[in-house]
């Protein structure tokens, strides 16, 4: 078990490894992974010439609104495509599916133009909104909701619950680890998403993290390139990857509790 | 599935059919804000979309309509069959190995042994790293001199493998680097999945004298089914669209050994500025999933009922 | 009297109206320069250092940087129109005019060069021609960059080669890459019993993507011929020499040997040590200042002749914006960056204001030679609406497609060079 965890790791570990190195021990052949001297220059130098602080803020604000927003809004919308019945619910479940067939790119320029109409871009909101429309968290927990047994609402019903109650009081906390599944994909999503930010916003005010590093991220790609450089892009990227690993590690109790430990499905 | 959700509803409303919070309109209003944010930002974008690609137009000044010219001329051209083709082998490379490497892994880290939470941590943390640093650390990893893939190998008398510059070994390397990196993430379904799984029901085929792997199979798999369906959807739709990690990593190169329909898309609408026709291929991407899913909810169905 | 009492109080009135509208511009918003540009290495860092210079010594003015990969950038740029945040200054390639030029995206400036007391003979002749498109004049001519050689000087003693002799001719950069190729058993490529899977040291670099078509198109200057007709609306190659190019190309690393199969990073691989010369541009020498052995550069090879090297320039542009005052906010920014552009020399791209060469800053930097000495024999890219699409460096343009083909694949160079040709015509004939 150890052993496929530290295959995984490997490359981050490298990452890590990398971010510390001063520029010049970078690159060297055969690679070292005791780095020969310590530096913390690479971290201080992407707070000294950008707004990294800045960027992380407005990472995480958005990531952290559009998760919230999410979890209710899918997992009611998943209920009622699971458990309440009205005219045309199998036709617009498989609407809602066939949306995620289509690529993502085709809806940035359209949703430009939205925004411009509206003047919303570089605002939080342009950034959050979009990711509100989570179709995969809906299929996750439809799909969830689809297993739950009908025993289990008939109980409640017959002491009285409402409907709404039902819903929040019964199904939500039963939904648990495929709620914290949604949070991780939109939390992901948001915090990883490139081309939309890139459009949308365009002052550090309202840029995340993807958009600000992609600043010094060298590249060969134009005509004439950029000397590639390793130390500030890896010292970024390991940065920008902790409060992922956060959010990770405090959702990931949630797996491990199910309907099994409340003892509720038994 | 979609059949047992009917029928289990219909018995809903028969017994306990009493309470009548908002009544008939109750579907509706937990549907409202989803359906808000889903017209306005997803659905009207892709209908949007779609117009576009029955146009010319380069981002700036006015689209020129012509009609279905992108799909008839997206027909003939060779570049979109190779694209059209390598994704189809990516989705082969990818998408079983994907789904039973990320239920093994979720079994693996279900076993209450010390070090799952550390495994379970490492085999996830690749999916939170952003795919331009997943770019850097795997070009660098991959390179056929002096990467440390081959370095590794070579220690033990292997190699070197031209990883991403050999037209037959790029697209394994990519769908490699893919695993690794979105494993983690449908073993977290997975993971979800399990917790439905009674471990009294476990306990008890044990007890019977079943073996561990005929609990798994008898026991754990069928009951995990659901999940399968919604891992294997999830992995063919991811697969079908991939992109970043072919744009980091190869650019749809050597030549056009990794070149795939979203790339292909990306280069059409944003680098050439060619958005009528980036968006015709995209719809063809809709279409091909499509029928990727009719497929595959047939075969889920034909397995339910036998 | 009492009309001088009027005259005097009138002049009163005139002067402080003077004084107040002084101090009324005096106290005015500061100004900002909205700047993108695609440098996300190094050269970042100089240009940042060059604004906040110029910030620090015009205070009323606010400079913003804006830096991402060229691509994404003109993504942005392109939008930028309907979401009316338009930089004020854009800075491109010589060859990237015309493709924003004929969606009318930038304003002509050559009256604006003109009254900053800019002058054709005040810049190195290509990068002034980089200019212009269709005889109109679209920027100020910042930079130029062209390719070159990089030799590790301390293998090249190793080898026993003579380092104040470099390589400048295909014979000589192939006679001395052989020397300095060496297998695990000191074996040359040519001696019997080389192992080419084996090779401790290469002797050459090259890269595998878009530049490796640019080594293509100078070879094809260097046998007098050119890829497009005149016009730009077809290609019009002499087949017999763009595959001789090509073959040439291919034969550095399947016949002679001397580079790496399946190689994507030269610079990379030569500032490591691991192979003695490679080709690349003057964009790379801020890496390598930190090379831990003696180094030079010399000029791209000769091979067919007449001496050519592929080369483009920074530029910067005025996109169309109706803002007079940021106009002139602008011009006197890229004016000044121009004049000051010595210290830009440190980003490794060549200055294009001679001037800016002749500073002490500028001479003082190791390793420019080679380059300065190219500038006679720089070729550009053809500047066309389509050169982004035609020369993209993204795959699968036709450009990437057939280096990788030739180089990676190692396919036979008359069916790459034709599948090359059917790629850019198609996209030449497509409205």
């Amino acid at each position: 078990m150890i052993v496929v965890g530290i295959v995984f790791l490997l490359p981050v570990f490298w990452l890590l490894i990398t971010s510390v190195k001063p520029e010049g021990d970078i690159m060297r052949y055969p690679p070292e992974f005791i780095p020969r001297h310590l530096t913390g220059e690479n971290f201080a130098s992407v707070f000294r010439r950008f707004a990294f602080g800045r960027w992380a803020v407005n990472s995480v604000v958005v990531a952290t609104a559009a998760t919230m927003l999410v979890l209710p809004v899918d997992a009611a919308a998943g209920y009622a495509l699971a458990r309440l019945r009205f005219p045309g619910r199998n036709a617009l479940y498989l609407l809602i599916l066939s949306m995620l067939m289509v690529p993502l790119q085709v809806t940035v320029i359209p949703l430009f133009i939205g925004f411009v109409g509206v003047d919303m871009l570089n605002s939080y909101w342009a950034l959050i909104l979009p990711t509100v429309a989570n179709v995969t968290g809906v299929f996750l927990l439809r799909q969830f909701f689809v297993s739950v047994p009908v025993e289990l609402e008939d109980a409640a019903r017959i002491d009285g619950t409402n409907q709404f109650q039902l819903w929040w009081f019964i199904m939500v906390p039963l939904a648990r680890p495929v709620l914290a599944t949604v949070a991780i994909i939109t939390f992901m999503s948001s915090w990883n998403n490139f081309l939309w930010p890139l459009i949308a916003v365009s002052n550090d005010a309202t840029r995340t993290l993807p958009i600000g590093i992609a600043q010094f991220m060298g590249a060969s790609s134009g005509a004439s390139g950029s000397a590639p450089t390793y130390g500030m892009p890896t010292a970024a990227a390991a940065m920008a990857t902790a409060p992922a690993v956060v959010v990770f590690l405090a959702l990931q109790r949630w797996f491990v509790r199910g309907i099994t430990s409340t003892g509720i499905k038994g | 599935m979609t059949e047992t959700a009917a029928s289990s509803t219909r018995r809903t409303r028969q017994r306990g059919g009493s309470s009548r919070w908002y009544g008939a309109a109750a579907p509706w209003v937990f549907l409202a804000p989803f359906l808000t944010a889903f017209i306005l930002f997803r659905l009207g974008p892709v209908i949007a979309g779609f117009v576009i690609s029955l146009t010319r137009w380069s981002i700036v000044g006015s689209p020129t309509w012509v009609g279905l010219a992108n799909y008839r001329a997206m027909l003939r051209d060779p570049l979109f069959h190779t694209a059209l083709l390598n994704t189809l082998f990516f989705v082969l490379l990818t998408v079983p190995a994907m789904v039973a490497l990320s239920l093994g892994l979720a079994l693996l880290v279900n076993v209450p042994l010390a070090p799952r939470i550390f495994t379970r941590t490492s085999v996830f943390l690749p999916y939170v790293v952003m795919a331009a640093v997943v770019g850097v650390i795997w070009n660098w990893m991959l390179d056929s001199n002096f990467g440390l893939v081959n370095y590794g190998l070579m220690l033990v008398g292997l190699g070197p493998y031209r990883w991403l510059t050999d037209f037959s070994l790029a697209m394994p390397a990519v769908a490699g680097v893919t695993i690794w990196w979105t494993v983690g993430f449908n073993m977290i379904i997975y993971l979800a999945g399990l917790q439905e799984v009674p471990r009294e029901l476990e306990e008890a085929a044990m007890i019977d004298g079943a073996g561990s792997l005929a609990v798994l199979r008898h026991v754990t798999l069928p009951i995990l089914t659901p999940t399968t369906f919604v891992v294997l959807m999830l992995t063919t739709i991811n697969a079908v669209q991939v992109f970043d990690q072919i744009y980091v990593m190869t650019g749809g190169g050597p030549g056009t050994a990794t070149l795939t329909l979203v790339q292909y898309l990306y280069y059409q609408a944003f680098q050439s500025y060619n958005l009528g026709y980036g968006s015709a291929v995209a719809y063809f991407v809709f279409v091909l999933l499509a029928v990727f899913g009719i497929i595959q909810l047939r075969v889920v169905r034909q397995q339910a009922a036998s | 009297m009492k009309n001088r009492a009027i005259i005097r109080m009138a002049v009163m009135a005139a002067v402080l109206l003077v004084a107040l509208s002084a101090g009324s511009a005096w106290a005015q918003a500061p100004v900002t320069i909205d700047f993108w540009g695609g440098w996300t290495g190094p050269d970042r860092g100089v240009m940042e250092n060059l604004v906040n210079q110029y910030q620090g010594q015009n205070p009323g003015v606010k400079v913003n940087l804006f830096t991402v990969q060229w691509t994404p950038l003109f993504d942005r740029f392109l939008t930028s129109f309907r979401s009316g945040d338009v930089p004020d200054v854009l800075a491109m390639h010589w060859q990237d005019i015309a493709t924003f030029a004929s969606k009318n995206l930038l304003q002509p400036v050559a009256n604006d060069v003109a009254a900053a007391g800019l002058k054709a003979d005040q810049f190195a002749q290509t990068a002034w021609n980089g200019t212009f498109w269709n005889g109109t004049q679209y920027a100020f001519p910042l930079d130029l960059a062209m390719h070159g050689v990089f030799v590790n000087l301390d293998m090249f003693k190793a080898a026993g080669l003579d380092p104040s002799k470099l390589p400048t001719t295909g014979a000589e950069l192939v006679s001395a890459a052989t020397k300095l190729t060496i297998d695990q058993n000191g074996k040359h490529p040519g001696d019997s019993g080389f192992d080419a899977t084996k090779v401790k040291q290469w002797g050459f670099g090259i890269n595998s993507n878009h530049h490796a078509f640019y080594y293509f198109y100078a070879l094809l200057a260097q046998q007098g011929t050119s890829f497009l007709d005149p016009a730009g609306t077809k290609v019009a190659v002499d087949t017999g020499k763009a595959e001789r190019a090509w073959q040439w190309i291919q034969d550095l690393v399947y016949k002679h040997k001397v580079v790496p199969t399946g190689q994507t990073n030269a610079f990379q691989d030569w500032v490591t040590g691991r192979v003695a010369m490679a080709v690349d541009g003057p964009w790379q020498l801020p890496a390598v200042q930190s090379a831990p052995f003696a180094w030079s550069t010399t000029t791209f090879p000769n091979v067919f002749g007449k001496a050519a090297a592929w080369g483009s320039g920074h530029i910067l542009t005025l996109p169309v914006k109706n803002d007079p005052a940021k106009r002139q906010a602008a011009i006197k920014f890229t004016t000044w960056l121009l004049n000051n552009s010595a210290g830009w020399g440190t980003s490794g791209n060549i200055p294009a204001k001679l001037s800016a060469r002749q500073a002490q800053e500028f001479k003082a930097l190791p390793g420019r030679t080679a380059f300065i000495d190219s500038l006679p024999f720089v070729v550009a890219l053809p500047d066309i609406p389509k050169t982004n699409q035609v020369f993209s460096a993204a795959g699968p343009s036709p450009i990437v497609v057939a280096a990788q083909n030739v180089i990676l694949k190692g396919e036979p160079v008359a069916q790459a060079l034709k599948q090359l040709i059917d790629g850019a015509n198609q996209i030449l004939a497509t409205p």
